[in-house]
């Protein structure tokens, strides 16, 4: 199963972290995820995507599959059980769907819409298990909840609908 | 549109914006009180459940999605959950679904709190069956209890578990449930049942699950599926009658590809139901028992549509250009794999086969996934009986990536050396492995250790071979040998007399521990051997009793009190059998009485009681050797390795199954004798004792100083043997364990060196180790002489053996110690060289005649100990001589000096400044010395130069009183890309003619720089008698650390100490080309430009206005008048320092955009300018500040235009000429996941002063690919290929394809780069830091090859910019650096183009920081 999720960008700041097991109290989840951005920034994209088990706080035998895309790296705590290159596919499934999501997901939509990304997270992974993995069937989900959220909203009166963030960044529009 | 609060996205952006962590946390703290105010203002009347019902549900749903957001910054929240809760009850489905996200992410299920929300739950759960009917509602129904399962799921907290698991199975199994409900509970109960194990029957919920596997939503097959298998995985046989159903599945979607569209992931039908469903057949490894073909049962054909469809996923499995598509492909393959694993032996022979050879493919490719996944499996299959041997026909390729520079990949790769090593090609597997350890990193050298030691014992035909493998390990990584791995030794020497292994061990390990520096494990084993077998040897010359506690005693304190506890056990042995040792032993045991460590004290106490209190017998039965040890199922070092790795590890595994020579060792052991059960009392008698002796430790100075003069020759050159007759005949008779030989030979005398000839031996072992030729042993038989000579790492060595006796030299036999550090080939007169393989009878020496011995060497590693070389013969009149000699081959033998001018020199010296690369000593002369004088430093001076072969530098001496030298230290070993690797050594002696002092300075950088520090080291002393001295001196090359030189009074005083090693002087070479600006002052003003500079308050800190009123960058300037001159070189002064040099460039655009600049100054000798860009607007003539908002044109048609700008336009300009190998997708696009775009420009240009190459390569995401057609894999002239600016994807074949280091170590030295400056594309300033080691390991290598790191600018936006900011101080390693950042400190936000790449005028000041780096200016 998948003991956990953690977005972190380049540098070490957490974006979304997500745990499905063994780790409770904010000060061990904060030293987790110094540990695997520790251990992740620190290897050049053209290494695997795999770490072995160095996180004592998810127990042994625990493996890191990570992806780092411009400026976030995206690692899964994973075990034995899961397929390796599966839970890359995974991954590269939870970035299109943000990526259709937000057009063009950056950084930035991760932190203002932080909503968000955990509802779509919560389509896709549940309960460190696999949920579902059509890209299509993902966005209906969240598109359905978004109609209803907003109906609800409607009933309750004046819309709290806000600005959306315009600005982007990314590892740069140019470069 | 966002959900989120205008509130929350302030708070936000305030978080971001505080400059400091307690800035951030001084805003959550004040979000967090006001939050608690709200939630509880005191004076309203909270609702029933604690919530407050005067806050609006957008006011409730905004503060708790601070809580959380402030939760995931790591900020404890222990309050506002009544809200939370609050949210969960409500209505509304907006507030319902912060309320269960909060839910999850705030509150564990074990949380009290969670019991009021149980009816909140279930009644979500369970809210009316949809009805398709009822439309809208039923939606939103179907919503609810998606929320209520997600959030159950995520929790499981047992009571809930308890609470609500019927509704979750109702709900799966419910044919109203929709889709996306049957998902999600399918996954929660897989949760429910995962945390509470047993909660559902299997054998009544298995039918219920054949339902569901009949499902058509792909969807819901996968969920089903997860549930399954963790169902499966608790109760497997409940479910194996669903094996039919699953292979159903399974086919349809391999053979059919029967898949709906949006389940194909990149054109492969949903992968991860593929993996879901071979992994529940992994669970049942008998399934295709007695599969043959044809054969099987009716009812039974889903076996062979099994076989087939893992054949078809074998056989037909693609390699596909998409990376996507090939992992979803490659997962399939790789799960199929491992189901044939599971299958083991059962499994077609067929199909192993084929996965076999398909794993044999993937571990010889490039990509480091398909790579690491490869071996891992491949070390899975090698398991299976019958598969070892085709997995070893992969061993070259996986030793190849045993070297891979990523840690996962080694250690798999070491897993898979470990699974397939068996008797045929253990010596080869181990000795690989050990050679490997010597360069592994920290990290992996435990692993390695035990892995090692593993195999040495499990496939050691020879057990010598695994004693010397396992002192090997130790002497290389001794720290990570742990005491399991030499408990072992000792335990198998114990267990096996038969053969001559105890003797051999005792042997090998008495020569092991006779240096004073060797690992304190080492002494351990040592200790503990000789103390049980050293009787074995005790006949051997030099080996008695004595020099058996000689050799360990040496050692009393430097080790800790374990060692000694070991040591006082050993001790009392040797006393009990050798009666010269009791004198000796007495007074050790007569102070450690006291000791406070406790086992120390007890022991010694005990062994000094136990005569008086026991009879003689009693005493003897006592300390007689330990019975053999109990053998256990598992050794200890496969309990560390089932720790380390798990139950599943296929090394494990492999550790676990006895080995044919072990079973046939066991089967001997046990025919010899019975066992007992003594390893608990060695593992007890080992206790790691925590307290130190103190009073013992403190002063192991003086205790050395005390020791005699024999023990010190001993150590020295040549070894006296003094003990060899007389007693050593006298213990043969007492022990009496000598063999057949011994016996015969009784009769005979035994000749060792003589004590008066030592002294004149070490004489002339030290004219030897100065003088190409002399006389190293002579008496009235025998005259040794020798020559020699060296080039680099390479020496001849010829030893002459004449004759000087009246008669024949019988028996002559010569045995030369081949150690691990010389590679060596020999060659002599016939019969004469003893080399260890046989009894060999000797060759016969006739009067006045001579044997000769030819030695042909190179060196492979620093090393601190002359090669030893032991002669022996008889004579007519029955004597028998042994001489044990030295060669005298020392360190400095391969000095070679080192001239360096003075720039280089202090640029290294600097470079290396720091603790660890430093070694220090202060020397004061004695009182009666004379005073120092110049005379007396050019003696100083010629020490180094003469004696110890330095390159003296003096030009960095700028008063009398100081001497600096280079030298280096070839070997002939080679580093990874062949290489071969120096090292080098840096020294300064400064005087202090008034204090009578001196201080002696050496510098060195080097990765294993302490066991460099040990192993060679450079002695120099200061002395009036430094004639006389200088030889003693290079005989105490050999030892290293301390020089105790004897002065006439024959006391012993320190005189000085010099160590200095470091693995290659980077740029020892390339300095030769820095040519410091100074030779002619007329020629100055042409080279370099002075200009007025003004302060101005419109310029930040560090910056002045020109004549032309262009911002300059002056640096650290003082600012005290109101004009300063700023030093700039002028254009001729950029061609002069930069002619002759090739300057790459590697990093993203702001790296190009400096190498663009620079390209462009020495094109056009003017900063670029605004109309280079093209602009539409007609720009000033001097303008050089563009801002963006001036610039009309996108940057892909820029980017154009520079291409071209930089290259010959035919008519004006044939000095320069470039190369663009470029392309960029078109429309160029920056999209998270598809950046693909490899650029290389290479720009030649001729000067007067000759030609100027400049090269940049594109590297954004720290990967570097290099089309063949292109430099350096092709002409730079070369036609074929694209014209610039026409770069396309197509017709390109790439030659080189990796990371930043491999680019270095590949590409850079074809390119002939005399400077590098590299960042690492968007690589953070960590990466940086571990980079600079990997640069320095480079730079040791290519010394010729100026490397520098390149800082990222501090861009313009917050969101990067702490990541961005560079300090050198703080890399990991000290690497040249070029800091870019410090110059933008304060700039305005108008310098900058955009928010990451500076304008002309900052570039151009990048351009003045790079060059007077690559040109030092001279600043008088």
């Amino acid at each position: 199963m998948i003991k956990g999720i953690i977005i972190v960008n380049n540098s070490g700041k957490p974006r979304l972290v997500k745990f499905y097991q063994n780790v409770f109290g904010e000060e061990r989840q904060q030293s987790v995820i110094r540990r695997v951005f520790q251990q992740v920034s620190t290897r050049p994209d053209s290494f695997c995507n795999y770490l072995e088990g160095s996180v004592p706080e998810w127990g042994e035998n625990i493996k890191l599959i990570y992806r780092h895309y411009a400026t976030l790296y995206f690692v899964f705590a994973v075990d034995a059980q899961e397929s390796d290159l599966g839970i890359l596919d995974l991954i590269q499934v939870f970035v299109e769907a943000l990526d259709k999501r937000f057009a063009n997901v950056c950084e930035l939509d991760l932190i203002f819409h932080s909503d968000k990304v955990h509802y779509i997270l919560d389509e896709i992974v549940m309960g460190g298990m696999v949920l579902e993995t059509n890209i299509n069937s993902i966005l209906q989900a969240i598109n359905d909840q978004e109609r209803m959220h907003n109906d609800s909203m409607r009933k309750a009166g004046p819309s709290d609908s806000v600005d959306t963030i315009s600005t982007k960044l990314g590892a740069g529009r140019n470069w | 549109m966002s959900t989120q609060a205008r509130g929350l996205n302030n708070f936000i952006s305030d978080l971001r914006n505080s400059k400091s962590k307690q800035e951030e946390s001084a805003r959550v703290e004040v979000e967090l009180a006001k939050i608690r105010k709200k939630f509880n203002p005191g004076d309203a009347k909270l609702a029933a459940d604690g919530s407050n019902p005067s806050l609006s549900s957008y006011q409730r749903k905004k503060y708790v999605w601070k809580l959380v957001y402030i939760h995931v910054l790591g900020y404890e929240v222990d309050f506002g959950h009544a809200e939370v809760l609050a949210l969960v009850r409500s209505k509304k489905y907006s507030e319902k679904m912060v309320g269960y996200v909060a839910l999850s992410l705030l509150l564990r299920g074990s949380d009290p709190i969670m019991s009021t929300i149980i009816d909140t739950m279930k009644a979500d759960l369970t809210t009316a069956p949809n009805n398709p009917k009822r439309g809208k509602v039923s939606v939103k129904n179907d919503a609810v209890q998606c929320l209520a399962l997600c959030s159950l799921a995520n929790i499981s907290g047992l009571e809930l578990i308890q609470a609500m698991h019927v509704e979750v199975q109702h709900i799966l199994v419910s044919r109203t449930s929709t889709e996306q409900v049957k998902k999600k509970s399918a996954l929660c109960l897989l949760r429910l049942t995962r945390t509470s194990p047993n909660l559902i029957s299997g054998r009544e919920f298995a039918p219920h699950m054949g339902q569901l596997l009949q499902e058509k939503h792909l969807g819901v097959l996968t969920s089903v599926m997860s549930l399954l298998n963790g169902l499966a995985l608790q109760q497997t046989t409940d479910y194996e009658v669903l094996i039919p159903h699953v292979v159903h599945i399974l086919s349809m979607l391999v053979m059919k590809k029967a898949c709906e569209r949006e389940y194909l992931y990149y054109q492969t039908p949903s992968p991860w139901l593929q993996i879901k469903l071979i992994k529940f057949l992994q669970l049942y490894p008998n399934a295709i028992e007695n599969h043959d073909i044809g054969m099987a049962a009716a009812g039974n054909e889903h076996v062979n549509q099994l076989i087939n469809v893992v054949s078809k996923i074998l056989m037909e499995t693609d390699v596909s250009d998409s990376i996507n598509k090939s992992n979803a492909d490659h997962a399939i393959l790789f799960e199929a794999v491992d189901l044939i694993v599971a299958w083991g032996t059962t499994c077609p022979i067929v199909l192993r086969e084929g996965a076999m050879k398909l794993l044999g493919k993937f571990i010889s490719v490039r990509e480091p996934n398909i790579r690491y996944l490869g071996l891992s499996t491949m070390a899975k299959l090698a398991q299976i009986e019958g598969s070892v041997e085709g997995a070893k026909n992969h061993q070259a390729t996986v030793l190849v990536s045993l070297k891979d520079a990523d840690i996962s990949v080694r250690r798999r790769a070491l897993d898979l050396l470990f699974v397939i090593c068996d008797t045929d090609n253990a010596e080869r597997i181990v000795d690989e492995l050990v050679a490997h350890l010597v360069v592994a990193d920290a990290s992996i050298r435990e692993e390695m250790v035990l892995k090692i030691a593993i195999l040495a014992e499990k496939y050691a035909t020879d057990l010598r071979w695994y004693v010397d493998t396992i002192l090997k390990l130790i002497s290389i990584s001794g720290d990570y040998v742990s005491d399991p791995i030499w408990h072992r030794v000792v335990q198998i020497v114990t267990n096996h007399p038969q053969g001559d292994l105890q003797g051999y061990a005792a042997a090998t390990l008495f020569v092991a521990v006779a240096p004073i520096r060797c690992h304190e494990t080492t002494v351990r084993v040592a200790a503990y051997i000789l103390g049980e077998f050293g009787f074995l040897i005790a006949e051997r010359p030099g080996m008695s009793g004595d020099e058996q506690f000689r050799v360990l005693h040496q050692h009393w304190f430097t080790v800790d009190t374990q060692t000694r506890a070991i040591l006082i056990s050993t001790y009392a042995k040797l006393a009990n059998l050798y009666e010269e040792c009791r004198p000796l032993v007495a007074p050790v045991f007569a102070k450690s009485k006291n000791s406070i460590d406790v086992e120390v004290q007890q022991r010694c106490v005990e062994y000094a009681a136990m005569r008086e209190a026991f009879s003689p017998e009693a005493v003897e039965d006592l300390l007689r050797e330990m019975p053999p040890f109990e053998d256990k199922r598992r050794s200890a070092l496969e309990l560390r390795l089932l720790q380390t790795e798990g139950e599943n590890s296929a090394t494990v595994a492999k550790a676990s199954v006895p080995s044919e020579v072990e079973q046939q060792r066991a089967l001997l052991a046990a025919q010899m004798f019975s066992s007992g059960p003594i390893e608990e009392d060695m593992a007890n008698g080992m206790q790691p004792i925590e307290e130190q002796d103190d009073e013992l430790v403190s002063k192991p100075s003086d205790e050395h100083v005390g020791e005699d003069e024999e023990a010190e020759a001993r150590e020295i050159g040549a070894d006296p043997s003094g003990d060899v007759d007389g007693e050593g005949e006298g213990e043969a008779e007492e022990h009496n364990t000598g063999d057949v030989v011994q016996d015969q030979q009784n009769t005979r005398v035994l000749v060792g060196i003589p004590k008066e000839l030592i002294p004149a031996m070490r004489k002339a072992f030290s004219n030897l180790c100065t003088s190409p030729s002399g006389v190293l042993f002579e008496n009235s038989m025998l005259q040794v002489g020798v020559k020699h000579e060296y080039v680099g790492a390479q020496g001849r060595i010829s030893v002459f053996f004449g004759n000087l006796h009246s008669s024949p030299l019988q028996n002559f036999k010569v045995r030369v110690d081949q150690p691990d550090h010389l590679r060596m080939q020999m060659q002599g007169t016939q019969d004469l060289i003893d080399d260890g393989e046989y009894d060999s009878a000797g060759c016969t020496v006739a009067t006045k005649t001579q044997a000769k011995l030819m030695i042909l060497l190179e060196v492979t590693a620093p090393f601190d100990d002359a090669p030893s070389m032991r002669i022996t013969f008889d004579t007519e009149e029955g004597e028998h001589h042994d001489y044990p000699l030295r060669l005298p081959l020392v360190a400095t033998c391969f000095m070679e000096p080192v001239n360096l001018d003075p720039g280089a020199f202090m640029q290294r010296w600097k470079s290396l400044e720091g603790q660890d690369r430093e070694c220090q000593e202060v020397m004061k002369l004695p009182p009666n010395a004379p005073e120092i004088d110049e005379q007396y430093m050019e003696r100083v001076a010629k020490i180094i130069v003469d004696g110890l072969k330095f390159g003296r530098c003096q030009g960095v001496d700028p008063t009398p009183w100081t001497v600096s030298g280079a030298a280096t230290f070839r070997t002939g070993a080679q580093d990874m890309n062949g290489n071969n690797i120096n090292v080098g050594c840096l020294v300064r002696v400064e005087a202090n003619p008034r204090a009578n002092a001196f201080r002696v300075t050496t510098r060195t950088l080097h990765p294993l720089c302490s066991k460099a520090i040990k192993n060679v080291s450079l002695v120099f002393a200061l002395t009036p008698l430094w004639n006389e001295l200088l030889p003693s001196m290079a005989e105490n090359l050999t030892k290293g650390g301390v020089l105790y030189c004897p002065l006439q009074t024959n006391k012993r005083i320190v005189l000085g100490i010099v160590l200095a090693t470091y693995i290659a002087i980077s740029n020892i070479a390339s300095l030769k080309h820095i040519t410091v600006e100074g030779e002619a002052a007329t020629k100055k003003t042409l080279l370099i430009n002075v200009v007025a500079c003004k302060r101005s308050n419109q310029l930040p800190e560090q910056w002045c206005m020109d004549d032309n009123d262009t911002p300059r960058y002056i640096g650290d300037a003082d600012f005290n008048s109101s004009s300063i001159a700023i030093r700039h070189y002028t254009h001729q002064g950029f061609e002069k320092c930069l002619a002759g040099k090739t300057i790459v460039f590697i990093g993203d655009s702001t790296v190009r955009y400096q190498f663009m600049h620079l390209v462009g100054f020495l094109k056009f000798q003017r900063f670029m300018r605004c109309q280079d860009y093209n602009m539409s607007k007609p720009p000033d003539d001097e303008c050089y500040l563009i801002g963006f908002k001036d610039l009309h044109h996108d940057w892909t048609s820029w980017y154009k235009q520079s291409t071209i700008m930089t290259g010959s336009d035919g008519k004006h300009d044939e000095q320069q000429h470039s190369l663009c190998d470029c392309f960029r997708p078109d429309p160029f696009v920056a999209r998270l996941h598809s950046l693909k775009t490899y650029e290389y420009r290479f720009v030649k240009r001729r000067t007067s002063y000759g030609e100027i190459n400049i090269i940049y390569l594109q590297n954004f995401k720290d990967r570097i690919r290099m089309n063949q057609d292109y430099p350096p894999f092709s002409s730079y002239w070369s036609t074929r290929r694209c014209k610039t600016g026409e770069c396309g994807d197509s017709n390109r074949t790439f030659a080189f394809d990796g990371d930043t280091n491999s680019t270095f170590w590949t590409v850079l030295p074809r390119l002939k780069a005399t400077h590098v400056f590299t960042n690492l594309g968007w690589g953070n300033f960590y990466q940086l830091s571990e980079f600079s080691c990997k640069m320095e390991e480079f730079n040791a290598h290519h010394p010729d090859i100026n490397t520098y790191l390149l800082s990222r600018l501090p861009s313009k936006d917050g969101v990067f910019a702490p990541h961005l900011t560079f300090d050198k101080n703080k890399l990991k390693c000290k690497v040249n650096s070029l800091d870019r950042a410090v110059i933008n400190k304060d700039v305005p936000t108008s310098w900058y183009w955009d928010s990451n790449h500076a304008l002309s005028i900052l570039n151009e000041e990048y351009n003045h920081q790079l060059t007077k780096a690559i040109c030092p200016m001279l600043t008088t």
